[in-house]
């Protein structure tokens, strides 16, 4: 037998690896090619994610922000304590958990829509550009989506099997991917339809309802409790006030209009005139840290009694005027999905490298880790451009959200199961859009689940097609036949009667 | 958990492959981001005709250098761009996939017994997987990384060819043992065990005596050889034709300069000018006092070839012909000598040497980079990270526990001899071979053993394995079971006839106690 034939024979008999192969070494080649080549991206919040993790690994006081939950400053602890402190360390497991993620993608595909769907988001996922370039910076984007991901496929795999094994698994890693990315936790009213897709009986649900809240609260609990002996706030992070502040006054400028001058003693309407006297200043700065810190030091407050503050100031303002809160958010979900082709683009990276002084920026103690650019780096700027345009979703404009969108309904109609991650990204859309803003990185774990139902549509309206296609056939094929019993059949046709 | 312990009992090896394959990833990745390249002399030699290829198209080798590595940089320039750090993660990638053929190795050198050929493999796969000489060379930018990788890969194929003896199988061992040629001319010490084992896979074992039998030739066994070098043949003529047109010298690769190394630069007591036997051609005789005088100063090979060079106008094609004569020459009249100093070499090779992580950094300062690839050796050290990896390298130091490697490895060759694990003599042989060629041919650079580490380990586990099963055969008073043997005159049992291919995949049997059928005596 050919070498050949006993490979299409091994891949007919173990499909599934050899698609999870393909998947993985696509995944793996395009990111290998990336991470030396372009150096470890940095943004403004890189710092107060990277800096916990670091003085968490080497014994320092452990000391994040508020906002900021402990799950990617632990993920950066272990990364360091196993690889070392070199910030391409960090980039290099990021592309692992990124190739993963991909892997995992095709997972869930297979639990959902098929086979092929799910070779096909996968394959998408493994090219994703955006994906690759997130994998090279430090931010937390690259562990939620993973995070996510994975939680999901846990609860689809706890609704199919009922075995408690996944949905305690699928508990903790909701809990983990809260505590990377607090937005997570809107997830938690999805459980009961992961498992209620499968089964209509009502132990079974409940009981892996419970797994899955037992898995989540065992995770998060430690942390909220203390934040609340820290800071006074029973939550996994104190940040909503601050994101709710740049949501309506940063990314829209509809709320804040009018000024009230404040009556003496009323300290809402204080803090409301202070924040409104900063809304200049907000929607030109980065973000709302300094307003915060003003507040903080105007007040005598806390981080978590300004954050608290901010968050009664900024949900008055949406109260009163609901509909263009709601109107806007919408907007704002679809500018996230519909995303900036420039934002995702590596050479706009590189020239905010180059504009910016991040090495000011950092402080003393990992000022060492920031290098210079490398002749490989500067040398291989539109390589690295050149491997991120591969696939960006960006670049497709507005196809990949419809036919998202058309996969959506087309879980309702034949994959229900699909529903679940179908759910799961619309809920944290509208979360990021209504909780935060239009922030082109929130996509980034939206993506696979994008390019799942999008090839889910893509598969499910091709298998239509197809199916329609064989019933016309079949009819047609049934008319040409001659009656039973008839003694004369028609004419063969001849060359010469043709 | 109940669906992952059912998935791991009824895919065992994919369960131990896993394990060896995540601790070589957590051992080889510690080390590898935390540690910047490791540089030595001959790495240029290496790297800037693999960085002139992808910059310039130009490939231009030095006469004794074979292509394979350099082209292995080049692919991994163009893969993961100018970054030495590039390169050494995707040596230490290799270094896992080693790990890994040291399972499969292992796996199919106990024969048709699953229990012990997991058990070997495991040992084998979890020391190649946290070996410091190991993990400390995938660090240079030398061939150990992926000449390990090859000859690991060439002997699980020569193993695999052995037990299934179909002829595409005998093709593929030759091809390989052709690549390993291609990653270093050392491995040509391979090719006649490789032929050998061919022939002895189809030979018809015929009784000559009560006691003697031979392998008498076959059909069967005459067409393995010819695959074996066939495949060999393909996998070396591109190159020794393009060593001809350049060169005009039809061979992958050339020894001259090594032997001078063997016996001027590491040994002093050979004789290069004999007054009792005066040389008649002029220009050999300045050549010999030229190796004369540098073997009494310790010159290196390099020196003493460039001395040629320049005081006697000769080309390197000349140079390397004439170090080759008057290496030779001092061997023939000392070959006892030659021979004990080849051997201590060979020792001295196998014992190995301590690996410290200071030692290895150290080695740049000695380097000449090139101008114009200098900017890729700038790297930034970390303290803690340079102690972590410290720590890292005295995890499993074969040279720390000399010469219970040795003693082990003999045990592991003495195992060989049972009946149903005899390819450990092959996987011997083949060990044997390249720690004496390379102390024969080169000298005493501890780092050529290191590529065969892992099928060392192999053989290692395996004496222990058969200790094992033994102790417990004696314990339980296993009652000797009936040969094995398919042919009354045969030694080999079914797997080493290659008989049986799926013997990878049989579990033991409840009528198969541990060694049984191994232990048992053959011919009865």
């Amino acid at each position: 037998m050919s070498l050949g034939r006993r490979m299409l024979g091994l891949i007919r008999r173990h499909p599934d690896v050899a698609a999870l192969a393909l998947i993985g070494v696509v995944a793996g080649v395009l990111r290998l090619a990336f991470l030396y080549r372009v150096p470890v991206i940095l943004t403004g919040d890189s710092q107060s994610h990277y800096l916990p993790g670091y003085d968490l690994a080497f014994g320092n006081q452990f000391e994040p922000e508020l906002r900021r939950p402990p799950g990617y400053a632990g993920f950066v602890a272990g990364t360091i304590l196993l690889l070392g402190e070199e910030l391409r360390a960090l980039a290099f497991v990021q592309h692992v958990l990124g190739v993963a993620t991909a892997m995992l993608i095709y997972l869930l595909g297979l639990l959902t829509f098929g086979r092929m769907a799910g070779l096909v988001a996968g394959l998408l996922v493994a090219l994703n550009g955006a994906l690759v370039l997130s994998s090279q910076s430090v931010m937390t984007e690259t562990l939620f989506t993973f995070l996510l991901v994975a939680t999901l496929m846990a609860l689809l795999l706890a609704g199919r099997s009922g075995h408690w094994g996944w949905a305690l698994l699928a508990g903790i890693g909701l809990g983990a991917a809260s505590l990377t990315r607090p937005v997570a936790q809107a997830l938690v009213i999805l459980v009961p339809l992961a498992f209620l897709v499968y089964t209509r009986g009502p132990w079974p649900i409940l009981r892996g309802i419970c797994l899955v809240v037992f898995g989540f609260a065992i995770v998060l609990a430690p942390w909220m409790v203390r934040n609340l002996a820290e800071h006074g706030t029973l939550s996994a992070a104190g940040g909503l006030g601050r994101s709710l502040v740049a949501r309506t006054i940063k990314y829209d400028e509809g709320y804040f209009d009018q000024s009230r001058p404040a009556a003496d003693g009323d300290q809402k309407a204080e803090v409301r005139q202070f924040i409104r006297g900063k809304r200049n200043t907000i929607r030109n700065s980065r973000s709302v840290r300094s307003t915060q810190a003003g507040l903080m030091k105007e007040f005598g407050m806390t981080q978590a009694e300004s954050d608290r503050w901010m968050r009664v100031v900024a949900t008055e303002a949406i109260l009163e005027r609901p509909a263009y809160y709601v109107e806007g958010s919408l907007k704002m979900a679809w500018q996230i999905v519909l995303g900036k082709p420039k934002e995702d683009a590596y050479s706009e990276r590189w020239v905010m490298r180059g504009d910016k002084d991040w090495v000011e920026q950092w402080e003393a103690r990992v000022d060492h880790l920031l290098t210079p650019s490398t002749p490989a780096e500067q040398s291989s700027v539109e390589t690295a451009q050149w491997l991120t345009e591969i696939f960006q979703p960006a670049a497709l404009g507005p196809v990949l959200p419809i036919l998202a969108g058309a996969g959506l309904l087309a879980s309702v109609l034949v994959a229900r199961p699909a529903l679940v991650p179908a759910l799961a990204g619309l809920g944290i859309l509208l979360a990021s859009a209504a909780l935060d803003g239009p922030v082109p990185r929130y996509r980034y774990p939206l993506d696979p689940l994008i390019a799942l139902l999008a090839a889910g549509a893509l598969v499910v309206a091709v298998s239509w097609t197809v199916g329609i296609w064989r019933r016309a056939r079949a009819v047609d094929s049934k008319r040409r036949e001659p009656p039973q019993g008839s003694l004369i059949s028609p004419a063969p046709v001849t060359g010469a009667s043709r | 958990m109940s669906a992952a312990l059912r998935l791991a009992r009824r895919h065992p090896d994919a369960v131990c492959l896993t394990i060896v394959l995540l601790a070589a990833m957590s051992f080889k990745l510690g080390f590898a981001l935390r540690i910047a390249p490791f540089i030595a002399k001959d790495s240029q030699a290496y790297f800037l005709p693999a960085y002139d290829l992808v910059n310039s198209g130009q490939f231009e080798l030095g006469l004794r250098r074979v292509p394979a590595y350099p082209l292995f940089l080049a692919g991994a320039l163009v893969l993961l761009g100018d970054d030495l750090r590039g390169i050494v993660l995707a040596q230490h990638l290799l270094g896992i996939g080693t790990a890994g053929l040291a399972y499969v190795l292992g796996r199919l050198v106990a024969g048709e017994h699953a229990t012990a050929g997991r058990a070997i493999g495991l040992v084998a796969g979890l020391l190649s997987a946290i070996s410091a000489p190991l993990v400390t060379y995938e660090h240079y930018l030398l061939t150990e990384a992926l000449f390990a990788f090859s000859v690991t890969g060439m002997l699980v194929g020569l193993v695999w060819a052995y037990r299934r003896n179909g002829l595409g199988g005998w093709l593929l061992a030759g091809i390989l043992v052709g690549l390993a040629v291609m990653v270093k001319p050392i491995a040509q010490a391979f090719l006649p065990l490789a032929l050998v084992a061919a022939y002895l896979a189809g030979a018809s074992w015929t009784r000559v005596a009560s006691q003697l039998r031979w392998p008498a030739p076959t059909r069967v066994a005459l067409v393995a050889v010819t695959m074996v070098a066939a495949g060999y043949a393909l996998a070396i003529v591109p190159w020794s034709i393009r060593n001809q047109l350049v060169h005009d010298l039809a061979s992958p690769s050339t020894f001259g300069r090594t032997l001078i190394a063997r016996t001027a630069s590491y040994d002093r007591g050979f004789v290069f000018v004999d007054p009792s036997r005066p040389e008649h051609d002029p220009t050999r005789a300045r050549a010999a006092q030229i190796v004369q005088r540098g073997a009494d100063r310790g010159d290196s090979d390099g020196t003493i070839a460039q001395r040629l060079r320049q005081e006697l106008d000769l080309d390197p094609v000349e140079v390397n012909a004439v170090m080759r004569d008057l290496a030779l020459q001092a061997i023939v009249r000392q070959p006892i000598y030659f021979a004990e100093g080849s051997l201590r070499f060979a020792l001295r090779i196998f014992n190995g040497l301590e690996i410290r992580l200071r030692d290895h950094e150290a080695e740049r300062k000695d380097v000449e980079w090139n101008e114009r690839t200098r900017s890729l050796l700038a790297f930034v050290r970390s303290e803690d990270d340079a102690r972590f990896a410290n720590g890292l390298l005295k995890l499993w130091q074969p040279a720390l526990w000399a010469p219970l490697p040795l003693v082990l490895f003999a045990l592991g060759v003495m195992a060989s001899l049972i009946p149903g694990w005899r390819l450990g003599l092959l996987v011997g042989a083949c060990v044997t071979a390249l720690v004496v060629a390379s102390a024969a041919l080169n000298g005493p650079q501890e780092r050529y053993r290191y590529p065969v580490d892992p099928a060392i380990a192999v053989l290692m586990a395996s004496g222990v394995a058969a200790v094992v099963v033994l102790a417990i055969q004696m314990l339980r008073r296993v009652p000797v079971a009936a040969s094995v043997t398919t042919s009354p005159l045969s030694p080999l049992s079914d797997a080493e006839r290659g008989s049986d291919a799926g013997a990878m995949n049989r579990a033991p049997t409840a009528t198969d106690p541990v060694g049984a059928r191994f232990i048992a005596p053959t011919g009865s």
